[in-house]
């Protein structure tokens, strides 16, 4: 007979006390997160107003998005916002850390809380605040355009300016908080690295290659998922600046979905339709991770 | 032991707050939710403290939240959870969904046949479904046109009255800081609203034979010219503002704005400086048109789905259904500017609707008016995506865009049974 394993007293009480530490994470997760996700997907297997019963309708819902022109066109808004944002502001976070990391401490600190300071405002404020800016007729940005001898532009009000207007928006909002998080990892990299290669004759250029990329990829794989998962879930801004429009041409899918649930009152459709952005965030994730890994191998 | 018996009547002491128990003899708490502020607010806080004055057993209580909230995720997540308001307002666009699940209480029951001879025929067909009176209304607004008269005068213009004169004028009068015309442009109900006199005017309806038929020579005309109007400048492309608000005209945004009679409330109350500056004409009309408006307004209704939902019809019906008119009066001619859907109320106020701009809606536009429609969401959300691709998305011809609507909404009404 198998001998049963002996804990010790003080080891039982060492774990009671990590799993009473983790309790009210755990409870939080299972209440807010995953009881929610589930309850979802159970209403998004009925028609549903929210103010009457529901009624189950199987997978209707998920058979009725494939004939929804306006999800599939806010589908190709959130990819084409996606293929804009991420890349921006991954490209320019990286970009400017770099340059930080080679100023003077006191002078990237200045740069640092600069850059820092509209992560720091609401993202409804700065939308307001650069609906003033971008104003087709007294924008401050058609003044300067004039200024420079170059035609007034409609930006919001346009089907084709719009989205990229607001992804600047957004870019200029999260912009330091992402260079940040790549200063940190530059600033963790050994600096004796960076010696062997300058001995080696190795220039800037190489040496960020080499060595810089390579060790931060961890940084790198956390801001590209976050900024992917962000770009799906684009909603203030866009809310307070276009409301979707004009011509649907900034409609995402979370304002579609938040659109059918509160104004058509089409709650156990939204519910599928969030669950389905909630699968495609997902397996984007996972697709990035595996990628991301795969390279490092 | 004592440590315990202390954490013990600690936990016991955060409970309390959650444990409600309404005690023998305490007053039914009705829940009224608004969205109103400043006169409106003053006007519903009145009315609510002269009934709690007159109730033993119930207790009206406001629940303000903002304009947004109350016609967006706020009041509809408080329906779906249960805990909706027992008296609420509502506009025709959510008229139907509400009514169709159930959540407004019939009210013919509680309102005497003789005060309801009292209301305008039309206003409570509107707010009827299956011969249950829903909901009462409280007020019949109205859209025309206002204008800066010292900005078309300078101009040498003469207010518009066909869609040839608005063109040529808002083209006039659009400078580097100044926008002609101006209109809804953001999607929702207040842009349908805005559209439907521009539809009827033409002989045209949204729907013929049961179906959507919006392929017709007045809509297309009506629908090119406001593409051409956004597509030139001379709409106002980007308003700084709803369309609800007369400031842009006031504050010389535009020069003409398309707004309601709730705008000659706005400007005595917020820019009275421009009193006799501003002016109002008819919407304008389509060649060989007939001149007319819509009629909206907001409704009160009583939650059929309450504990309470007797005494929150008896409460509705006290506001605006009681043979005493005053409330609906101040309502129409003091807190606000608005027509009355009772007779008497207008009957006994003819000099008030003959003051000012507001004789030129009595003289002039009153009379054109025809109910705005109570459609279905899917239906309302189809019709503001076609307004939206029309006016704004050229790479779309019009009549590809009303065919898609047309195929949507048609689709739609095939598997539809509800109220129309």
């Amino acid at each position: 007979m198998k001998k049963k394993k002996q804990i010790s007293p003080k080891k039982r009480r060492e774990v009671l006390t990590a799993y009473g530490m983790l309790l009210p994470d755990v409870l939080g997760l299972l209440v807010f997160v995953f009881i929610p996700i589930v309850y979802a997907f159970y209403i998004s297997l009925h028609s549903w107003t929210g103010l009457s019963d529901m009624d189950f309708i199987g997978f209707g819902n998920y058979f009725k998005m494939f004939k929804d022109r306006m999800f599939r066109k806010s589908l190709i808004v959130t990819a084409k916002y996606a293929f804009m944002y991420v890349p921006c502001v991954f490209l320019m976070a990286l970009m400017m850390a770099n340059l930080l990391s080679a100023l003077h401490k006191k002078v990237q600190t200045f740069f640092r809380t600069m850059f820092f300071l509209p992560y720091a405002i609401s993202t409804v404020i700065a939308g307001i605040v650069w609906s003033f800016i971008y104003n087709p007729m007294q924008g401050f940005l058609n003044q300067i355009l004039v200024f420079a001898g170059i035609e007034k532009q409609r930006f919001l009000a346009s089907p084709t300016q719009a989205l990229p207007s607001i992804v600047a928006v957004s870019v200029w909002l999260v912009l330091g908080y992402n260079t940040i998080l790549f200063l940190s990892a530059i600033k963790d990299v050994p600096r004796d690295y960076y010696e062997s290669a300058e001995l080696d004759g190795a220039g800037p250029v190489k040496k960020f290659f080499s060595i810089t990329l390579p060790l931060i990829k961890e940084t790198t794989i956390f801001v590209l998922i976050t900024c992917t998962i962000s770009s799906f879930q684009a909603f203030d801004q866009i809310r307070v600046m276009t409301e979707g429009g004009p011509a649907s041409a900034t409609t995402t899918s979370v304002l579609y979905i938040y659109k059918e649930a509160f104004s058509t009152y089409e709650m156990g459709y939204a519910s599928s339709l969030a669950f389905v952005l909630f699968l495609l965030i997902m397996v984007l994730t996972v697709l990035q991770m595996v990628l991301t890994r795969k390279k490092e191998r | 032991m004592k440590r315990k018996a202390i954490s013990l009547l600690l936990c016991a002491a955060m409970l309390v707050p959650c444990v409600s128990v309404q005690a023998e003899g305490e007053k039914k708490q009705l829940k009224f939710a608004v969205f109103s502020e400043n006169l409106e607010l003053e006007f519903f806080e009145d009315c609510i403290a002269e009934y709690n004055e007159l109730q033993d057993e119930v207790e009206i209580v406001l629940e303000q939240m903002p304009q947004d909230d109350y016609r967006g995720a706020k009041l509809a997540t408080a329906f779906a959870s249960g805990e909706g308001p027992d008296i609420f307002y509502s506009y025709p666009g959510m008229f139907l969904k509400y009514a169709s699940a159930g959540t407004m209480q019939s009210l013919n029951d509680y309102i005497d046949p003789a005060v309801l001879d009292d209301f305008l025929e039309p206003a409570i067909d509107a707010c009827t479904v299956n011969g249950e009176i829903l909901a009462l209304p409280y007020e019949l607004e109205q859209v025309g046109l206002y204008y800066n008269k010292e900005v078309l005068a300078e101009a040498g213009i003469e207010p518009p009255t066909t869609w040839a004169e608005l063109y040529d004028a808002a083209a006039a009068l659009t400078t580097d800081t100044r926008y002609g015309y101006t209109m809804e442009t953001v999607k929702g109900g207040h842009q349908l609203f805005e559209w439907y006199p521009f539809l009827w005017m033409t002989g045209n309806e949204v729907f013929k034979d049961g179906k959507l038929a919006l392929n017709e020579p007045g809509v297309i005309e009506n629908f090119e010219l406001k593409r051409k109007m956004f597509e030139e400048g001379y709409a106002n492309i980007n308003p700084s503002r709803s369309n609800t608000d007369i400031g842009m005209l006031c504050e010389g945004e535009t020069a003409m704005q398309l707004m309601g009679t709730w705008g000659i409330s706005q400007i005595k109350n917020r820019y009275p400086e421009m009193e006799e500056k501003i002016g109002v004409v008819p919407i304008p009309v389509s060649e060989g048109g007939t001149p007319t408006t819509v009629a909206g307004g907001w409704k009160l209704c009583a939650n059929a789905n309450s504990d309470y939902a007797e005494e929150a019809a008896k409460f509705v019906v006290w506001m605006f259904g009681s043979e005493d008119n005053s409330k609906t009066a101040r309502w129409c001619t003091e807190v606000k500017f608005a027509y009355s859907p009772r007779k008497s109320v207008t009957a006994d106020h003819e000099e008030f609707y003959h003051e000012g701009l507001k004789g030129v809606f009595t003289d002039n536009i009153l009379g054109t008016e025809i109910p705005e429609l109570r459609l279905p969401a899917e239906i309302s959300d189809t019709l503001q995506d076609l307004l939206q691709t029309v006016y704004f998305d050229t790479s779309i011809s019009v009549e590809d865009a009303i065919a898609i609507a047309e195929e949507e909404v048609n689709d739609f009404l095939s598997t539809y049974d509800g109220a129309l």
